[in-house]
């Protein structure tokens, strides 16, 4: 049981004792990614667009404005 | 996290009624028990030391999951509008969802240490059942787990949760064990209860000498084991910054509830504070608010030491409502006396309000809870509700016990509009009543 006071005496001693043998590894909420990393911008060889299947040409965003906000459609390009 | 758990039989003001033999009437002592649990679990039973220490290789299994994270609910507070601060403190993070393994740990440790090979028990929900399983199987002991019959074909995942890890899973009333065969004989469709369950378990680990019996809830050492959860509540909300006005939980044994509210009752009772408690029970299994507060048998076999709690009678069969973990007829001793001596509130909601505010706190949170814990989210979304009409800022405490993805069942009966509000049956309960033990004390 904590007792006030001991918290943070307790808490040391959590560490010490724990420090080399830890089984959770976390992080802080404010340690969370800010960006998502696309991996497009290090591939070798870039993507074989998609096509359009009555032209056979490949398809530019405004074919996909139906299916997807935009933003997301902007992404799929980068 | 914490290193002891917390005794609050230290703390009491009176002491607890003891347990009786029911064939004497003569409190029971220490050697009456070595037959169903391990000398250590017995001590802890009996002991009033305000701290027992948690053993190392307990805790070195409870970093698993542990601490829990105590969650802010801001978007449940926005969405209800209000201007209390809501906390709760989320057990399904744990390796069968629930609060449940915080006792199936030691419990399988100290049986493992005294030479015992086999565990029985009972589960309603399967919560318990299936944290027992993963606690078995840490330590390498066989785990017999009767499950109440109405559960068993509720919750099929459940049982096969137990199986992975090991154990064997029994509807119960089962022709397993004389006391099954009995309620069979009597009603072939039995629905089961947790006090049926329990006879059958307890019944097996007497038969065998390799074989010791676990309770998930009720008993005092099972509460003390969840004293982990409150205790660790109150170190988070001082990283936060803030002070509990009202604490809920949710009882159908009282182990969850214990869990969250008793560190924080010991305060209220060494004169430190005066937190409000407050304990939210299903409407159609109302022991704590509509039960007589007498001795009475933990089980419907009459195998069980005489207790006194709030009880509706041990004949008294729960209908079948899905929160399988709170249809227990009795209540732990410690929360009964507690509530007997108004140091917490005690209140009941039904069925269907529960679910309805469960789904409101998975929409703003993102947790779909146990049925059980949906209880809890009631009474706090009450209290915040009520903190907005008094125009105050109050901070409320709840414990999310567990989460509901293994009652989806229950959620699609709901969405389904088949569940019900059922009133328990007042006559059933006055004819249960009317058998207590006689007992002088």
């Amino acid at each position: 049981m904590f007792k006030k006071g001991e918290q943070d005496v307790l808490s040391a001693l959590d560490q010490t004792n724990y420090e080399n043998e830890r089984i959770k590894i976390l992080l802080n909420e404010h340690e969370m990614p800010t960006h998502w990393y696309n991996i497009c911008s290090d591939l070798k060889n870039p993507l074989a667009p998609p096509l359009n299947p009555g032209t056979g040409e490949p398809i530019g965003p405004e074919d996909l404005a139906p299916l997807f906000p935009m933003e997301l459609i902007m992404r799929m390009k980068e | 996290m914490p290193t002891h758990w917390y005794n609050i039989c230290s703390d009491l003001k009176t002491p607890l009624a003891p347990p009786l033999n029911p064939g004497t009437g003569e409190p029971i002592g220490p050697e009456d028990l070595a037959p169903l649990f391990p000398m250590e679990l017995i001590m802890q039973e009996v002991s009033t030391d305000r701290e027992i220490e948690i053993p190392d290789q307990v805790r070195e299994i409870y970093r698993q999951w542990r601490p829990s994270p105590l969650y802010r609910a801001r978007k449940l507070e926005k969405a209800l509008d209000t201007p209390a601060k809501i906390y709760y403190k989320y057990e399904g993070v744990s390796p069968s969802g629930s609060h449940k393994p915080n006792t199936a740990v030691p419990q399988a440790y100290y049986n493992k240490q005294e030479g015992v090979k086999r565990l029985t028990t009972e589960t309603g929900a399967g919560q318990w059942g299936s944290s027992l399983a993963f606690a078995g199987s840490i330590f390498g002991l066989e785990v017999d787990v009767y499950m109440v019959k109405v559960s068993f074909n509720q919750k099929p995942y459940r049982r096969a949760l137990m199986e992975s890890f090991g154990a064997r899973c029994v509807a119960s009333p089962s022709n397993e064990t004389e006391s099954g065969k009995a309620i069979l004989k009597d009603s072939p469709d039995s629905t089961g209860s947790l006090g049926i369950a329990i006879s059958e378990a307890v019944e097996m680990a007497a038969q065998r000498d390799d074989t010791k019996y676990a309770l998930g809830s009720v008993l005092n050492h099972v509460l003390l084991h969840q004293t982990i959860i409150g205790q660790e509540s109150m170190k988070q909300l001082e990283i936060a910054g803030d002070e509990p006005d009202v604490i809920v939980g949710c009882t159908g044994g009282g182990s969850n509830f214990a869990g969250i509210a008793f560190p924080f009752i010991g305060r209220n009772l060494r004169g430190e504070s005066k937190t409000r408690i407050v304990a939210v029970e299903p409407a159609n299994c109302p022991t704590l608010t509509k039960g007589k507060y007498a001795y009475d048998f933990g089980d419907t076999g009459h195998l069980t030491p005489l207790v006194k709690m709030h009880t509706l009678g041990s004949a008294f069969v729960p209908p079948g409502f899905h929160a399988g973990g709170l249809r227990y007829h009795g209540m732990s001793p410690l929360v009964s006396h507690l509530a007997n001596e108004n140091e917490i509130e005690c209140t009941s909601y039904k069925q269907l309000e529960c679910f309805e505010a469960g789904v409101t706190f998975a929409k703003a949170e993102g947790i779909l809870p146990a049925p059980e814990a949906n209880h809890a989210v009631k009474g706090a979304i009450v209290e915040a509700l009520k903190a907005k009409e008094e125009g105050q800022s109050k901070t409320i405490l709840f414990n999310l016990c567990g989460h509901g993805h293994f009652d989806m069942q229950a959620y699609t009966d709901y969405f389904g509009g088949k569940l019900k509000d059922q009133d328990y049956d007042e006559s059933e309960v006055a004819m249960a009543l009317a058998n207590l033990p006689s007992v002088s004390a």
